[in-house]
């Protein structure tokens, strides 16, 4: 588990322009993860899940995403809502 | 028992397929829910799958691989979400009800005009009918790909350059063609195709699904659940989620995929090439017996042709009932057969046998001459 305050994620209209997404960036070797999509960001618009992208690959992933065809909504910074491990190792 | 109604299901699947379809329902969540593992591994198999037929069928994209539980599902999806009030709609005598029965109701109900390209007394079609018929006002033409009777096979690629010099949709109807032939919706100018798994393709009863080319539009025909986009009233636009409401069958899935790399393993040309021969065999020994009336275009028999023919030989034994005889086979001799009017009753008018029927014998991959020749001799004995 990660201790980021905020993480980027990746939004899509699909499932499958999601997975598309991933399997291709998991190819050239970029951090991602799928992860359910925050919806509060999203106004509940997108589908379900998203690629969530560590704030240190940035940059790499906005360059990824102007090269790249690949279908996405938006790319959103969230903080976080809750720490998993903030009360049990605080 | 020798099972030679591959036609209906292929009996006989890949232990692959089984132990995928085993190993899915033990593992796998709700495909398209959430993110965490077991969902994860549900949405992905199932959108490995979508890939996979993609590319089987060299289609491009993989989201427009739309999954149901059947080809009469995925038909009835693309006949009723393509096709609008008072649309001239052209059709065959050959079409299996799957086909029919959706566009009668259209008939009725949305008074489309309703034309049909006539079979002759083999099966076939004249593509010259279809110059006819296709006029500028024809907005969909829906045609098998192989017919579940005789296994005779259309021309898509000069029929779709018909449809297409019409601007019209053209949608195939794959049940008896997926997996056992190459089947290239590009080259064959396919705007829909229709398919099932659990004939050629070699996966479970509950799979199958559409092809929906880029820029065609099917209505939504069930709305409800998506995993995406809940806040929105409407069943969400984009494919295949405009298709897909409710949980899919991802366990079937599962089943489906491996069945298709099973057959990419073995070669879609090499079944195709097995089967052929096998239909070849059988219908030069039954047609040397007396009394045995075989059904649909076999000028091929002698001469290969370039579509080619699909694993199914239908007969008659002189005037015999096809349920009398298909239950001789079976309870005599243990062969299973299809008797009757095989779904396709515009056809048996044409071919003249509404009244006897037919007996539908239907080969696979796994059908072997040693089970030909036992079907060839009870048919001996049978019209002796």
């Amino acid at each position: 588990m990660d201790n980021s305050e905020f993480h980027y994620y990746i939004t899509f209209d699909t499932y499958e322009e999601a997975m598309a997404m991933h399997d291709d960036l998991d190819k050239s070797l970029i951090n991602n993860k799928i992860s359910p999509a925050p919806l509060d960001l999203v106004e509940g618009v997108c589908c379900g899940v998203s690629l969530m992208i560590e704030p240190e690959d940035k940059e790499k992933i906005e360059k990824y995403l102007n090269e790249t065809s690949f279908k996405y909504l938006r790319f959103v910074k969230a903080e976080r809502t809750f720490k998993p491990k903030r009360d049990r190792y605080c | 028992m020798i099972y030679l109604d591959n036609g209906a299901t292929t009996l006989y699947k890949p232990d692959s397929v089984i132990d995928a379809v085993v190993n899915a329902m033990r593992t796998q969540g709700n495909a398209s829910r959430g993110a965490h593992g077991a969902t994860l591994s549900a949405s992905r198999t199932v959108y490995d799958a979508r890939v996979k037929i993609a590319k089987l069928f060299n289609f491009d994209t993989p989201s427009n691989v739309i999954f149901t539980c059947n080809s009469t599902e995925a038909l009835n999806i693309a006949i009723n979400g393509v096709i609008k009030s008072g649309d001239r709609v052209v059709s065959t005598d050959t079409e299996h009800n799957s086909v029919l029965r959706p566009l009668y109701h259209l008939q009725k109900v949305k008074n489309i005009d309703l034309q049909f390209v006539k079979a002759d007394n083999s099966g076939l079609l004249n593509i010259s009918d279809f110059e006819k018929l296709i006029d500028d006002k024809t907005k969909v033409v829906v045609v098998n790909h192989i017919s579940n009777l005789t296994g005779n096979v259309n021309d898509i690629k000069r029929i779709s350059e018909i449809v297409h010099n019409k601007n019209a949709i053209l949608i195939v109807d794959g049940s008896q063609s997926a997996g056992t032939r190459n089947v290239d919706v590009k080259e064959l100018g396919i705007d829909i195709y229709c398919f099932t798994g659990h004939k050629g393709l070699y996966g479970p009863q509950g799979t199958g699904g559409l092809l929906v080319k880029d820029g065609i539009e099917i209505d939504a025909w069930k709305r409800g659940g998506s995993g995406v986009k809940t806040y929105e009233e409407e069943q969400p636009h984009e494919y295949p989620t405009r298709l897909e409401a409710g949980t899919l069958n991802s366990h079937g899935i599962a089943g489906l995929s491996a069945a298709i790399d099973f057959l990419n393993e073995t070669g879609v040309d090499n079944i195709e090439k097995k089967e052929l021969e096998l239909t070849k065999y059988f219908y030069n020994e039954v047609t040397k017996i007396d009394g045995i009336k075989v059904y649909g275009d076999f000028s091929w028999a002698g001469v290969d042709t370039p579509l080619g023919h699909a694993a199914i030989v239908s007969l008659n034994v002189k005037d015999y009932d096809s349920g009398e005889v298909s239950d001789a086979l079976s309870n005599d001799f243990g062969i299973a057969t299809r008797p009757g009017a095989h779904c396709a009753p515009r056809l048996h008018i044409a071919l003249g046998t509404k009244h006897q029927g037919a007996v539908r014998f239907s080969f696979s991959y796994f059908t072997t001459y040693e089970e030909l020749d036992a079907a060839i001799n009870a048919l001996k004995e049978i019209a002796s």
